[in-house]
């Protein structure tokens, strides 16, 4: 009771000495969470639940399930992806068809729904809506859609029917963009979604299975395309394509030489993806692809974010994986920081 | 199926009038097939299960094999996919056998043991430890025997059983015997079905999507041709119908099915005269599953196999303490999947067993086998087995054995993942057991080591040609070494019958590159019944402990399965007991103090449940 009573003391003294230190009011924290990065694990594959992994932003501490320990439940199967808005993450579990809204920054469960889901993949948050991308029935390419709900409340709003196999999702303006990789399938398709009317505008024609998706600073969009993979019988090979947002237009494309390149991000006006097993830099003024990789490390999901390099691995896919961050400007190891099982997506908090 | 229903319609008619004929007889019937099992598994562990253990856990093999042997089993909730892990060996190190023939899946080299309908066959011997050379691929960690009984007795027997239980479950089997001085009949249908709906204890939510029906049909007839020659014939079919329920916490978002259809048949021709014997065996299997993502639409992925198998065993009796055996083996199979052609496989076998016993004391198995595939070199494989009587009462039993496990359809096929170059998982394993046996207590203590080495594991990467793309690959290499002690005892005190049995398995698997604990292996495993009964009244307790199972490969603490307890009651009662007529009311309540507990991580096991059954033979 006592040292209770003094931690509490104390706790409120730290706060109150922070607060007054500080001249910025905002620099209250909001939550254990704040300020750090994210890892969303898939988790065991056919049962069990996904989990969410924390590290702190000077990678020295780290903390796993965070979403199990906070809210004493699990998530569902398969933790597909997370997406923000300014104050909450909304987490996807594609197997178990379960979206759940947390506080992004204390990771408490706000509400959760199971309505009109059918292998949900990606999200994206815009003007108060979230947009979920579905792949539907694995056997069924014509069922593929956008479910559309109240970003507070996750009350169905609607659906917007697409082409197969929508994956990532990213908005610019009033516009929603959709990579249609091709879920079970390989499409080549991005879809233009416009948010007033909640309907596909435009469908534009890209490389064979768009992968990931940026909008660079001069808000141009780049799709990085893998191509189908041997496996598939008929198999093509990566592209890169950049399009212009104002008039939806391919800009220019450049085509890979017999390789699959994957995980496009954008960061400090640079673009970095991975291919053949490297990590590879290029301006988005380049007109040509990047002879010399700048990292010689790949992983099942790669970020690069404000000065680092975040490569996951997965290990055999049945133990615990890892995340290995790089110094973007030395290209030394900085971590290697234990994660959840199959760590498939990096996010910053 | 039309003409199944009409067939047993007819059966039915046709004993009913025997019936009347003659008058029922209960005779206590010996199980050929087991002892002709033990006969060749000298040092090795046998354990039977008869038809009144198989009727306490009447509606599910995965419990009948949970609750009453020392296998380990790994069920994707009650009804769901269901495998076995033998003294901690992977699911298709356990083979499943048929009046002696393998029949775990040409696809994925497994046996679904909720695929199976319980109490059609008569009963089941479970054999621990390696069994090659008799039974072929799978059989390392151990075996299990479907048997159906055909002696000729002087016998007109008919049962019907049915039960109806929690969760909307029916089971109904029928089943009709006759047996005279030359001829055998043996036909039985059996139609199980339940929603599978059971609360998830602890949740506010349903097995949702759990819910299945099986239909199968036996039959087998046995002719004596002469005094030295007698012709078999088994058959089997079954054809069941599954759904595959959610998980953990949205249980609704479950919506796949699954179809399998198996259709079994054995010709048996047996000659013996003076010192020699011979057998034909000719085997003609067919299987087929479908699987479908969405259980509404008719689009499915499918696999299907078919396999001729042609036997020759010969048999010399060398002197009243020894022989000598040859077993010639040819094996045809074609399988096929959604994804990949029909591919076929030929194996020609030849082994060759010779049995010696010293006396009293001591009894002793040889074997060797060679294998020729069209696929694969299999590697040349032996086994010895001998058992030493000492003392009165007490045995010393020891044996050892090479055995392999051949790649799957799918290991070698599946298109541009499938890896041609994959070679058979050998193992080799030893074990020494020591025994005491009277007529009211059966006592035995066993330790095994198995060393198993080329096992065949999907890796990412596997093939550094593809990268990152999953390939079966010869890697992993793993060490099982355990304890398994079995004790049943029997007693009668005042016509008090009082029976109890227990199966302890303590079982270490490890990987060998990593020193890491298998997943889904429980270092302890044990489940125990107490049965009493006395004239006409009987009930039973069964037990069941499972200890706590990793499932990921580095062991985390986060991710394990813990242990649970769980405990059946039963009561029978016969309301009639005559020479002509039996009819037994019984009444079971299963996970009676409704734990909640789980076998694999987001899906919960059933929550209190109630049977109750008539059995009647006639």
């Amino acid at each position: 009771m006592k040292i209770s009573k003094i931690l509490l003391s104390l706790f409120t003294l730290s706060v109150l000495l922070i607060a007054c230190n500080d001249d910025d009011e905002s620099a209250l924290p909001k939550g254990n969470y704040e300020n750090g990065i994210l890892i969303s694990n898939e988790g065991p594959y056919g049962s069990g639940s996904g989990a969410v992994t924390y590290i702190s932003a000077d990678f020295n501490t780290s903390q796993n399930g965070i979403y199990n320990s906070v809210n004493n439940e699990e998530i569902g199967n398969v933790l597909q992806s997370i997406a923000f808005s300014e104050e909450s993450a909304y987490l996807i579990a594609n197997n178990s068809n379960r979206l759940v809204k947390v506080n992004r920054y204390t990771f408490e469960k706000e509400v959760s729904t199971i309505d009109n889901l059918s292998n949900p993949r990606y999200s994206v948050v815009l003007n108060g809506k979230l947009y979920v991308t579905n792949w539907g029935d694995s056997t069924n390419n014509n069922d593929d859609f956008i479910s559309v709900y109240d970003a507070e409340t996750l009350t169905y709003d609607s659906s917007i029917s697409v082409e197969f196999g929508p994956e990532k999702i990213i908005a610019i303006g009033n516009v929603i963009y959709v990579a249609h990789k091709g879920g079970w399938d390989y499409n080549n398709k991005i879809s233009v979604i416009d948010s007033n009317s909640n309907s596909v505008a435009k469908t534009i024609e890209v490389g064979d299975v768009p992968n990931s998706l940026v909008i660079d600073s001069s808000n141009y969009l780049w799709v990085l395309c893998g191509g189908k993979p041997a496996y598939s019988g008929s198999e093509t090979f990566g592209t890169l394509y950049k399009i212009n947002t104002s008039t939806n237009v391919v800009d220019s494309s450049l085509d890979f030489v017999g390789s699959h390149p994957s995980d496009l991000s954008f960061t400090n006006s640079k673009l970095y993806f991975q291919n053949n097993g490297e990590i590879y830099q290029m301006s988005t003024s380049s007109s040509s692809l990047p002879s010399a990789s700048i990292l010689a490390d790949s992983g099942y999901s790669v970020m690069v974010n404000n000065g680092y390099i975040y490569l996951t691995d997965v290990k055999d896919y049945a133990s615990s994986g890892e995340v290995r961050i790089y110094n973007l400007e030395s290209k030394k190891l900085e971590n290697t920081i234990s994660t959840g099982i199959i760590p498939g997506g990096v996010y910053f908090n | 199926m039309v003409r199944y229903i009409l067939v047993s319609f007819f059966v039915l008619c046709w004993c009913k009038g025997f019936a009347q004929m003659d008058s029922v007889q209960n005779l206590n019937v010996v199980s050929l097939q087991t002892i002709k099992l033990k006969k060749h598994s000298k040092g090795y562990k046998i354990q039977s299960l008869s038809d009144s253990i198989i009727l306490k856990n009447s509606t599910s093999f995965s419990s009948l094999i949970r609750f009453n042997t020392p296998i380990y089993i790994k069920e994707y909730g009650a009804g769901g996919t269901s495998s076995a892990s033998f003294r901690g060996t992977n699911a298709s190190s356990t083979a499943v056998v048929w009046n002696g023939i393998n029949i775990n899946s040409i696809n994925s080299g497994q046996t679904d043991f909720n695929s199976f309908s319980v109490i059609l066959n008569d009963n089941i011997d479970v054999r621990s430890g390696g069994g090659s050379i008799e039974f072929g691929s799978g059989a390392i960690g151990g075996t299990i025997h479907l048997n159906d009984e055909l002696a000729f007795n002087k016998l007109i027997e008919n049962q019907l059983i049915t039960s109806v239980g929690s969760f909307d479950t029916y089971n109904t089997l029928y089943k009709f015997s006759f047996g005279s001085d030359k001829t055998a009949v043996k036909f039985g249908v059996s139609y199980n079905q339940s929603e599978n709906d059971y609360d998830w204890l602890g949740y506010d939510l349903k097995n949702e999507n759990g819910a299945y029906n099986n239909l199968s049909f036996n039959l087998g007839v046995a002719q004596k041709l002469t005094k030295y020659s007698a012709l078999r014939f088994y058959s089997s079919k079954y054809n069941g119908h599954r759904e595959f329920s959610g998980t953990l916490p949205n249980p609704t978002a479950a919506n796949e099915k699954y179809k399998d259809f198996n259709f079994r048949n054995l010709l048996d021709f047996n000659f013996f005269k003076n010192n020699f014997s011979h057998t034909v065996k000719l085997a003609y299997l067919t299987q087929k599953y479908q699987y479908f993502q969405n259980k509404n639409l008719e689009t499915h992925n499918y696999g299907k196999s078919k396999e001729g198998l042609i036997k020759y065993i010969f048999n010399y009796k060398i002197s009243a303490s020894s022989n000598i055996e040859s077993y010639s083996e040819f094996d045809f199979v074609q399988g096929s999947t959604d994804q990949m052609v029909a591919r076929n496989r030929k194996q020609i076998s030849q082994s060759v067993i010779y049995n010696k016993q010293f006396g009293a004391l001591v009894s002793l198995n040889t074997k060797i086998r060679k294998d020729w595939n069209s696929d694969y070199k299999i590697p040349f494989i032996f086994a010895l087995g001998a058992e030493v009587k000492p003392v009165r009462n007490t045995y010393a039993r020891i044996n050892g054995s090479k055995n392999y496990r051949v790649p799957t359809y799918n290991d070698l096929y599946w298109p541009a993942l499938g890896n041609l170059n994959l070679i058979p998982e050998s193992s080799l394993q030893g074990e020494f057991g020591l025994g005491y046996k009277t007529n009211e207590v059966k006592l035995d203590l066993g330790f095994y080591y198995i060393e198993a080495k080329n096992k065949i594991v999907w890796t990412p990467g596997g093939d550094p040609d593809k990268p990152g793309i999953w390939t079966p690959i010869n890697v992993a290499e793993a060490v099982n070494k355990g304890v398994e002690f079995t004790i049943a005892v029997n007693k009668e005190i005042n016509k008090h019958l009082f029976n109890f049995n227990l199966n302890y398995s303590y079982t270490i698997a490890k990987d060998k590159r990593s020193n890491n604990y298998l997943t889904y292996v429980p270092k302890h495993l044990a489940n125990g019944s107490f049965g009493y009964s006395r004239k006409n009244f009987s009930a039973f307790y069964q037990h069941l402990f499972t200890g706590k199972v990793y499932t990921t490969t580095d062991n985390v603490e986060n991710y394990t399965v813990p242990y649970f307890n769980v405990g059946n009651l039963g009561v029978n009662y016969k309301i009639m007991n005559t020479s002509k007529q039996i009819v037994a009311v019984g009444a079971k309540v299963n996970n009676i103090f409704n734990e909640s507990y789980k076998v694999i991580p987001g899906r919960p096991m059933p929550n209190r449940n109630f049977n109750i059954n008539i059995n009647y033979k006639f």
